[in-house]
């Protein structure tokens, strides 16, 4: 019987999912090899180790925070959101943004209610996304975006290099001639990237994009408008 | 009406901003959600503050909800991604509550217990993703391998096989620093 066979056999019966077919088979190994009977002992510790969490009872009252601050925050799921209210937020975050220079517009995400639920990050003009298992988080200033990942997932931050240049980085990132080049950088799963980018000279910044993506979809793209 | 009927209704009824219903949603599944997200950050006040976020992105995104899908898998695909961020935000593990030590015969055992519980968390949060997710879902949140199939969007067998694979490395990295010991 192979190794593989072997473990399938003794995983099938730790979950109790083995047939009694199965049971008998790896009975009948257990009894025939030592290495069998070790193997299969320690992975039974594993399970009942990874098992054995905790048994409390959620706080009394997290049900009652949470519905508290669904309220208080106004937070209605997205979809219920008439397109007047949505244009009204809209409205109000280009407001608030524009007294930073710029303003920020969201595209293809749909989650962050920009005016009525505007926490006090999002109105400084910080907007704050956790899509695909990543945490996004994109600021624009006066004079530089700033760019946060971190996630269990690989993702990229990519933007126009003829418009905008990587001022520094958080890991600093070594090939910065072909970031220059592509306007792009990597994160790997389970990593973070902070990045700072500034417009090129002169340049207009209008109507360039910075995105973040992973595993090939888009999770973020912010634009930057015309002052 | 069956469990899943109950759900789509609730959704239903958020969707059409009724708070309340979300209300309903969250006395089904607060305790193994909050179980399981404890299990993950190993403390309660954090497992409080992720299920609070988990539960809050759960209805401000319930419109991405497909409905022809089990409501508990979405949640858990939600609180799991919140769990896991929050640890990476964490950064590195902080020391166990006392909540979680067991009142053992000795306190010697008792923190003995403790370091295990700590070891085998921070092993499983070492693991890849693929890896970590089916031993999250299989052990933390207790989903047979067809939930985890479903929370995961991938095929049974690969659940199986990750699970099996992921098994045997914990059980490679739990023993090696053991005997370094």
């Amino acid at each position: 019987m192979s190794d593989q066979r072997t473990l399938e056999l003794m995983n099938l019966a730790i979950d109790g999912q083995a047939t009694p077919a199965e049971l008998a088979e790896l009975q009948h190994l257990l009894l025939t090899s030592v290495d069998a009977r070790v193997t299969y002992e320690s992975l039974q510790a594993l399970a009942a180790e990874l098992d054995a969490g905790p048994q409390s009872e959620p706080p009394p009252a997290m049900k009652e925070e949470i519905l508290t601050a669904l309220r208080n925050r106004r937070i209605v799921p997205f979809s219920n959101r008439s397109r007047k209210r949505v244009l009204a937020a809209a409205a109000a975050a280009a407001f608030l943004a524009l007294a930073l220079v710029a303003v920020v517009r969201r595209e293809g995400v749909e989650a962050i209610d920009a005016g009525a639920t505007m926490s006090a990050r999002e109105s400084r003009g910080i907007i704050e996304e956790a899509a695909n298992g990543a945490n996004i988080q994109l600021q624009l200033g006066g004079e530089t975006a700033d760019v946060t990942v971190s996630g269990p997932v690989s993702a990229e931050v990519a933007w126009d290099p003829e418009v905008l240049r990587l001022l520094e980085s958080t890991p600093r990132v070594s090939d910065t001639s072909h970031i220059a080049q592509t306007g792009k950088v990597p994160l790997g799963a389970g990593g973070s990237l902070r990045l700072r980018l500034s417009p090129i000279g002169s340049r207009q910044a209008a109507g360039s994009s910075i995105t973040v993506t992973s595993e090939g979809r888009e999770l973020v793209r912010v634009t930057i408008p015309g002052e | 009406m069956n469990e899943e009927q109950l759900d789509r209704e609730s959704v239903e009824r958020c969707l059409g901003g009724d708070v309340d219903a979300f209300g309903e949603l969250i006395d089904r599944y607060q305790r193994p959600v909050f179980r399981a997200v404890f299990h993950v950050v190993g403390s309660y006040e954090d497992a409080r503050e992720v299920c609070q976020q988990a539960f809050m992105k759960a209805y401000e995104h319930l419109s991405t909800f497909d409905p022809n899908r089990r409501f508990f898998s979405w949640l858990y695909r939600v609180a799991l991604n919140e769990a896991i961020n929050f640890i990476h935000s964490r950064r590195s593990f902080e020391p166990i509550e006392a909540v979680q030590v067991d009142r053992g015969p000795s306190a010697f055992q008792s923190f003995e217990a403790a370091e295990r519980r700590l070891q085998v968390r921070e092993a499983v949060m070492s693991l890849d993703e693929n890896y970590r997710e089916v031993i999250l879902l299989r052990h933390y949140f207790h989903c047979s391998y067809s939930e985890a199939a479903e929370v995961l969007h991938i095929p049974e067998k690969t659940v199986k096989s990750r699970l099996f694979a992921a098994r045997q490395m914990l059980r490679d990295a739990l023993t090696a620093p053991a005997v370094k010991r």
